[in-house]
């Protein structure tokens, strides 16, 4: 999203948006795409068979015909379709993603009760992914020894072509089945009401498989795309002229070339951000991690389908949001951009 | 670019691959696979779904199955055999449905620009936002279960990283000066698409095939994994997610249909790679 070059707009719109302070200018380019969202949503849920009438119905067991028209009624999915779906974006406007009826609670909620566990499996997997990543494709395009750089691109290769999930089975067999060292699943020990530090450890050591298996691709994606970018900087004139002027070897990598090698990676990194969100859903059914995306998968096996397109739109925004936190902040990482701006 | 459209295929092409290991090796991989998948018939008579002998059979045992029985008793071969025609099948069918979405939509929003590309590349956007797998998990339990829906959510969820490299291209050809002189000549907008811009930006494209038929596979594993597959194939991701329930005890089970998942993906990236590197010799890559 970040790299999206500046389009040729009729000249009467370019001065308009020009106008405009840069920030103003992305909001307003992200806001139909939350509600292309939304409508997307809507059509899920007028083509999927059975209404939420019909879901209450069946939790109850049945119910006449009579209490179903009332219900729909009450839903208002008796209403044309036009109001309906004018409702619908009205409700989602106001964050009003619905209600569960399986959980009884709002859908929203029910959300933001499982946020934080998967923020943490994402923040710790891409923090893992960033660090190690870039220090292995830098490692691997300066060092003098080819099979460094045969190692890092022969590892690359197999995360980029490893199913994630059998990965997190595999470990899960090694570390907690046969050698004991970590625990198997879940986000702490069950049954031990630890505080402080012991439980802040429990939930580490809960933490270590998880994360390094989502990690693993990202590790794949960044050593890559960094072991390319040094290269790409490593040529440039500003590299020679501090060699030139007698820079140490070591210096001019830390700080000459690695600091612009970095854009690519970050803007990699808001572009990957909902592959990171679909990689959790599957390495948190694996270690039955109670996050966002055991929440769908619950969803999907209890029919709820309101609760699963809730969590499709909440992380398809907050993809959003990032990514345009991302772009916000790029002037930072290059000022030539903020200029251009 | 173009590069590897313009060689005519011969002798010139033999010698690039040559030159392109990862090409090379990438390629024999896949014929076995292919060859496990066709020949899956001739090489077990065991049906992959039937119970054919001992439960818990661990691989090497017994000769009658070289690669063990799972806890009903079904020959793991088999399975492996009959597993791989569906992979390939998906691999295939959605990489393919992805870059053609791609190559069409790219270059119509490259060509075009305007409106039309503003249009089109929201759109793009809009399916880079969602995140890929809760999208396909969506379609699949509105729509219904089966091969062709998981082909059509992994297609639809990938065509935009084809779409967005080829409008760059297309970008670039518009600007050429045959795509000028077509303009000025007279030539309808959709016949320049189809006869000049196509074929330039075509390369681009073709080279991510194998890339998406990997991720199309990966997809399906993940899908199958968690229950959302076709329920009536038996896939490697169904072994995976069936495998799982005995995986302290019995976790080849688990391993070797995932092993079957990595080296037909890796077999896929590899071509990817070394088609890369064959199209755009400049930006060559180790491995």
């Amino acid at each position: 999203m970040a790299d999206l070059p500046v389009r040729t707009l009729p000249a009467a719109l370019g001065e308009r948006r020009r106008s405009l302070p840069y920030p103003v200018r992305r909001l307003l380019q992200a806001l139909p795409l939350v509600v292309f969202i939304g409508v997307l949503n809507f059509f899920w849920l007028r083509l999927a068979p059975g209404d939420m009438a019909d879901v209450m119905a069946g939790e109850a067991g049945g119910a006449t015909p009579e209490y179903l028209a009332a219900l729909r009624h009450q839903f208002g999915s008796d209403q044309p379709l036009a109001l309906q779906f004018f409702a619908y974006l009205n409700r989602l406007a106001h964050l009003d993603l619905g209600w569960s009826f399986r959980y009884n609670e709002s859908v929203l909620s029910l959300i933001l009760g499982r946020l934080p566990a998967t923020a943490l499996l994402m923040v710790g997997a891409l923090v893992i992914a960033l660090l190690f990543g870039c220090l292995a494709g830098t490692v691997a395009a300066v060092s003098r020894r080819r099979w460094i750089d045969v190692v890092v691109s022969v590892l690359a290769t197999l995360g980029f072509a490893t199913p994630l999930f059998w990965l997190g089975l595999m470990l899960m067999v090694l570390f907690s089945a046969h050698l004991h060292w970590l625990p198997a699943g879940g986000i702490t020990t069950p049954g031990v009401a630890a505080t402080g530090w012991a439980h802040v450890s429990d939930i580490a050591a809960h933490m270590v498989l998880p994360v390094f298996c989502l990690a693993a691709y990202y590790l794949a994606i960044y050593a890559r795309l960094m072991r390319a970018s040094v290269l790409e900087v490593a040529g440039l004139d500003f590299v020679r002229t501090a060699r030139a002027k007698g820079v140490s070897r070591l210096a001019t990598i830390t700080s000459h070339v690695v600091p612009n090698a970095l854009l690519p990676i970050v803007t990699m990194t808001a572009l990957q951000f909902g592959a990171l969100f679909s990689g959790s859903v599957a390495i948190e059914t694996v270690f039955s991690w109670p996050g966002l995306g055991q929440l769908a998968l619950d969803a999907v096996a209890s029919r709820d389908l309101n609760l699963l397109l809730g969590i499709l739109f909440f992380s398809s925004v907050l993809v959003l949001v990032v990514n345009l936190a991302v772009d916000l902040t790029y002037g930072w990482f290059d000022p030539r951009i903020e200029a251009q701006r | 670019m173009s590069e590897l459209l313009l060689t005519r295929p011969g002798s010139r092409l033999w010698h690039r691959m040559t030159q392109a290991p990862s090409l090379a090796i990438g390629a024999l991989l896949l014929v076995a696979i292919a060859v496990l998948a066709l020949g899956a018939p001739y090489f077990t008579h065991n049906d992959p779904l039937d119970m054919v002998g001992t439960p818990f059979t661990w691989p090497g045992t017994d000769r009658a199955f070289p690669l063990g029985t799972d806890m009903m008793g079904r020959d793991m071969f088999s399975g492996i055999a009959y597993g791989a025609r569906v992979s390939l099948e998906i691999g295939v069918a959605a990489g393919l449905l992805a870059t053609l979405a791609g190559l069409l939509i790219g270059a119509v929003a490259g060509f075009y620009g305007g409106l039309v590309d503003d249009v089109l590349m929201r759109i793009t956007e809009l399916f880079q936002t969602m995140p890929a797998l809760l999208f396909t998990i969506v379609m699949v339990v509105v729509v219904h279960p089966s091969v062709a829906t998981i082909v059509l959510g992994v297609a639809l969820t990938n065509w935009p990283q084809v779409a967005r490299l080829v409008r760059a291209e297309a970008l670039r050809v518009s600007r050429a000066e045959f795509v000028q002189a077509a303009i000025v000549v007279g030539m309808s907008r959709p016949r320049i698409v189809f006869t000049h811009v196509l074929p330039n930006v075509a390369t681009s494209a073709i080279v991510m095939v194998s890339i998406l038929a990997g991720n199309a596979i990966l997809t399906e594993a993940v899908l199958s994994f968690l229950g959302l597959g076709d329920p009536n194939v038996i896939t490697w991701g169904s072994m995976i997610g069936s495998g799982r329930e005995a995986l302290q005890t019995a976790w080849y089970m688990t391993a070797l249909p995932g092993c079957a998942v990595l080296v037909t993906v890796l077999s896929l990236n590899l071509i990817g790679n070394g088609l890369n590197d064959l199209a755009n010799p400049r930006r060559r890559r180790t491995l």
